[in-house]
């Protein structure tokens, strides 16, 4: 499956990069393509273009703090989640992304 | 630097979650890091209202980005004793204490993100809990990214 992700969170310092590396290993580990874009302190990062969208099924974004640019994502099924789960249990999201798409 | 020795600590006899958090601020501040100690200390307790920093595993890592640093300090503790971060979670035993300025600084903040992504691997994280001495933990974290100014 194609798939990508937005991560933030309100400091941008730990929680937004810590979801990415997790919720990036368990959709490889699953044999996913996937890029993952943060929101932290940075700004924005990896950015997910129109072109990178294109035949992604679905987008896992963190619901923390307001996703920027979320316009991006409409027309693919999103999964709202916080980062915390991405940290703690990535799989577990995939695993759901995979059942409902 | 980010992190020098004396930003580390292997054995720090801390008992509860409000004096870990004074004493990373005490030692950041030590280190120039921080405009207002006071304030810095506030706003770690308020992000710790909003999120937790336990990251299961045993280790923490409260946080704040605010204009009362001055520049970016990672201090690194490993308590001597397990202690109870909050009620309910699980036990912590490693401390990685963050100060981010309000702007600017983006090296060190590269630094911390690529810091922060190695958190998740257990291979790494073994690696704090093993550390026998204050360089050996300077170098593991130095390595992990990939240098540490």
């Amino acid at each position: 499956m194609k798939l990508v992700a937005v991560t933030a969170c309100a400091a941008g310092v730990a929680h937004t990069f810590m979801a990415a590396e997790a919720i990036e290993n368990a959709a490889k580990a699953r044999g996913h393509e996937i890029k993952v874009e943060t929101q932290g302190a940075l700004g924005i990062e990896n950015r997910i273009t129109e072109e990178d969208m294109e035949g992604v099924v679905a987008a896992i974004l963190t619901k923390d703090i307001p996703i920027r640019e979320r316009e991006r994502f409409a027309g693919v099924k999103i999964f709202n989640v916080t980062s915390t789960a991405c940290i703690t249990n990535g799989p577990k999201i995939i695993e759901a992304v995979e059942q409902q798409c | 630097m980010l992190i020098t020795k004396d930003m580390i600590c292997i054995d720090a006899d801390l008992k509860d979650k409000e004096k870990i958090i004074r004493a990373v601020a005490e030692r950041m501040d030590r280190a120039g890091k921080l405009a207002d100690q006071e304030g810095y200390i506030r706003e770690v307790f308020k992000r710790e209202g909003e999120i937790s920093t336990n990251l299961g595993d045993g280790i923490a890592m409260p946080h704040a980005r605010t204009a009362h640093v001055k520049e970016a300090g990672l201090v690194f503790l490993r308590l001597k004793d397990e202690v109870q971060w909050e009620e309910g979670s699980a036990p912590v035993k490693i401390i990685f204490g963050i100060a981010a300025p309000e702007s600017g600084g983006d090296m060190h903040l590269k630094i911390l993100a690529s810091l922060a992504r190695k958190l998740i691997y257990e291979e790494f994280k073994q690696k704090l809990f093993q550390a026998e001495s204050e360089e050996e933990l300077l170098t593991v974290i130095e390595g992990a990214t990939g240098g540490l100014r």
